[in-house]
């Protein structure tokens, strides 16, 4: 398996959301990001799948790490990702960020670890996943 | 005075200032670090009136600055799926990432902050110029820790920061200049009659030593919000890429039709469909890496008066 995230906007519910590249806010905002796990290796682009990878249900009380990769601790951030819907769909999680998170915005990417009951633990990883804009203008920290 | 006998001397905890930062794998703790006196872009502003940094380019902006108009299709069906191949959100994403890289090579920067330890040469004609220092790579928005730091990677000395120079450090410049007080355990370091410099003086017997210095820095933009003409960059080369795998799906450049005494002909320019569209994105870019190249120091002009 090969653990991805497709992000989701507009999420009304389980059966109403818009998969998006990536996950736009203002710092200094409070703001959630929904997303759904998926593997990648299957549903592939190349099969004219849009949007690719089929989605990806972990087992009940498993658990999921999210971590900013970050190389000043101004940046440095890990979260527990709950699932809004459990019941209904375990695919979809969300991470809540608060106005302290990004105060200067910019460009995040972030590493998840799945831990699975065994455990069976598995990582994934989101490139640029997550833009915010500046709420003030630079300098910057 | 410090010693180089004893690897703790020169590391303080710093009275003034709180403890120097130590080497790690993770993240860099920048509350000790020396950073420029402004911004990074716009270069060393303390404030500004307008908004000039942004998240890195979206596929949404790369098809509205760059692929105004352009269907992002292949112009003739796949042959499996029956389906005219879209350039979807996912590939555009893949392809601006990739940009990201050769942007960064070609412009000789680096956009996503780096933490890097590097070693430098001991060189006495630049440390005899205040410490000169020119870091491989650029714009540098926080210098960690510069130290004295032989092959057994033990620190046997640490520069104290309050000595180090930091204007210029957005183009990858920076000097020691030990002519203020520093904490060192506790105690001052009074000036350079004494402390460092006393030190430093055992350097002189050598004009040249190999991988003497260690800095540890970050470089890139922080947070990763760049500048809009490092998207534009980014935006050119990914245009340039995406139009280049469109142009090549045009194939024909005429076909025709007759039937009986009645004959139509079509001709179009085929494979050079995107070709203006290209020259002038490649104008462009390269125009952007000269301006991009200037602003962090990478240009050297020579003339003779």
């Amino acid at each position: 398996m090969l653990l991805r995230a497709r992000f989701l906007n507009d999420v009304q519910g389980v059966n109403s959301f818009t998969p998006v590249e990536s996950i736009e806010a203002t710092a200094g905002s409070n703001f959630n990001v929904y997303f759904q796990l998926v593997d990648a290796t299957q549903l592939p682009p190349s099969g004219g799948w849009v949007p690719p990878g089929l989605r990806y249900c972990p087992a009940a009380t498993s658990t999921l790490v999210v971590k900013l990769a970050a190389v000043d601790q101004a940046y440095a951030l890990q979260r527990f990702a709950t699932q809004p819907f459990a019941t209904l769909d375990a695919s979809i999680w969300m991470v809540s960020f608060f106005p302290t998170d990004f105060p200067n915005g910019g460009t995040f990417s972030w590493s998840m670890t799945l831990t699975e009951p065994g455990p069976i633990i598995t990582n994934g990883t989101s490139q640029f996943c997550l833009r915010v804009w500046p709420a003030l203008p630079p300098p910057s920290w | 005075m410090s010693d180089i006998n004893n690897p703790n001397d020169g590391n303080p905890p710093d009275a003034g200032l709180g403890p120097p930062p130590t080497t790690s794998a993770g993240p860099a703790n920048l509350q000790f670090a020396k950073i420029p006196p402004g911004a990074i872009y716009s270069e060393n502003a303390i404030a500004d009136s307008r908004f000039t940094l942004e998240p890195l380019l979206t596929v949404e902006q790369l098809r509205t600055r760059y692929l105004f108009g352009i269907p992002l299709m292949s112009p003739f069906p796949d042959p499996i799926t029956k389906k005219r191949t879209v350039m979807t959100e996912p590939m555009l994403k893949d392809i601006i990432v990739g940009a990201v890289s050769k942007a960064e090579a070609d412009c000789k920067l680096d956009i996503f902050p780096v933490y890097r330890k590097e070693k430098d040469a001991f060189d006495i004609n630049l440390y005899n110029s205040l410490g000169y220092f020119m870091l491989p790579h650029r714009p540098c928005y926080a210098l960690v820790k510069l130290s004295v730091t032989p092959s057994n990677e033990q620190d046997v000395y640490v520069v104290p920061n309050q000595w180090i120079e930091g204007a210029y450090l957005v183009r990858g410049q920076f000097n020691i200049i030990p002519l203020t007080v520093a904490f060192v355990q506790g105690t001052y370091i009074p000036q350079q009659s004494s402390g460092g410099a006393a030190f430093l003086q055992i350097l002189g017997n050598k004009a040249w030593i190999p991988a003497w210095w260690q800095y540890e820095y970050i470089s890139g933009y922080p947070g990763g919000s760049v500048p809009r003409i490092i998207n534009d960059y980014v935006g050119c080369l990914a245009a340039l890429e995406i139009l280049s795998m469109l142009s090549a799906l045009y194939r024909t450049t005429s076909h025709s039709l007759g039937a009986d005494g009645l004959s139509q002909s079509v001709s179009g320019p085929g494979p050079n469909l995107y070709g203006p569209r290209l020259k002038d994105l490649e104008e462009k870019r390269v125009r952007l890496q000269g301006q991009i190249r200037a602003f962090y120091g990478y240009k050297i002009f020579s003339a003779t008066l």
